[in-house]
């Protein structure tokens, strides 16, 4: 039953599950026994640490995971939980945004991942909204 | 190279939160027209039906209705024609009991002279 309601929902949520799952991946990347943070490319983002990093998105990003799964049956206690992340989410993704453009600024270098994230964060921006019509609607 | 700077993360993310307050009212409101969890499903049976339907039905009745008032009218008729002839069997009965009692005097009054 709940695969049934994930999938007539799936469509709908798309941008949400997209972001969960990033979120969830680049956690779990920065909680990698690697220092990811050691790169050059990563070097704007040392303040924040990468572990204490890793674990806030990580987290959250299973969190947002495990919400969009059971969201039919918990429906008030889930979106809430979908619209913090969905928040934090693109707060996250707009700090590694700008992040990476003030590393591009800096070197010189243009890269991919400045641009990127900021479209992340536009899209969870865009999960944001949905997810706050959705709550109005349906509690 | 440097890390960021911690003004810009703090400018970044007061400019971010500020968008998210936005998109998130913009939501609330969206979603404003459309209460679903306050009301409870109902069911309405209804029949809807055309002019002319409606005009047969009610023609039905009518006529079912003037055969009913001829029928009650022939019930009437009945009954009074049945009350007729009761009281004319009792006059017949009663006539009977004086004419036997008439046949029964002029028979003692024979018995009596002979």
């Amino acid at each position: 039953m709940i695969v049934g309601r994930i999938r007539e929902r799936f469509r709908d949520r798309l941008s949400e599950w997209f972001c969960a799952a990033n979120m969830a991946w680049a956690g779990t990347a920065l909680l990698h026994p690697s220092d990811t943070f050691t790169s050059p490319a990563y070097q704007a983002f040392r303040r924040f640490g990468e572990d204490a990093t890793g674990w806030v998105i990580g987290s959250l990003g299973l969190l947002w995971l495990i919400g969009l799964i059971v969201n039919g049956s918990r429906q008030r206690g889930t979106s809430t939980i979908r619209l913090v992340c969905a928040l934090v989410g693109a707060l996250g993704y707009g700090t590694m945004g700008i992040g990476f453009g003030y590393g591009a600024w800096q070197s010189g270098i243009m890269n991919i991942a400045g641009g990127t994230y900021m479209l992340m964060s536009a899209l969870a921006l865009y999960s944001l909204y949905w997810i706050a019509v959705d709550k109005r609607t349906n509690g | 190279m440097d890390t960021i700077p911690e003004w810009v993360t703090w400018i970044g993310t007061g400019i971010g939160a500020m968008i998210a307050a936005v998109v998130v009212r913009l939501g609330w409101k969206a979603g404003g027209g459309q209460k679903l969890s306050e009301g409870k499903p109902f069911v309405m049976d209804a029949a809807l039906i055309d002019n002319a339907a409606a005009h047969k039905l009610a023609a039905s009745i009518e006529g079912l209705t003037f055969q009913l008032q001829h029928l009650m009218h022939d019930a009437e008729k009945d009954r009074k024609i049945r009350y007729e002839l009761k009281e004319q069997a009792e006059q017949i009965g009663r006539e009977f009991s004086d004419l036997r009692r008439a046949v029964s005097d002029l028979a003692n009054q024979i018995a009596r002279k002979g």
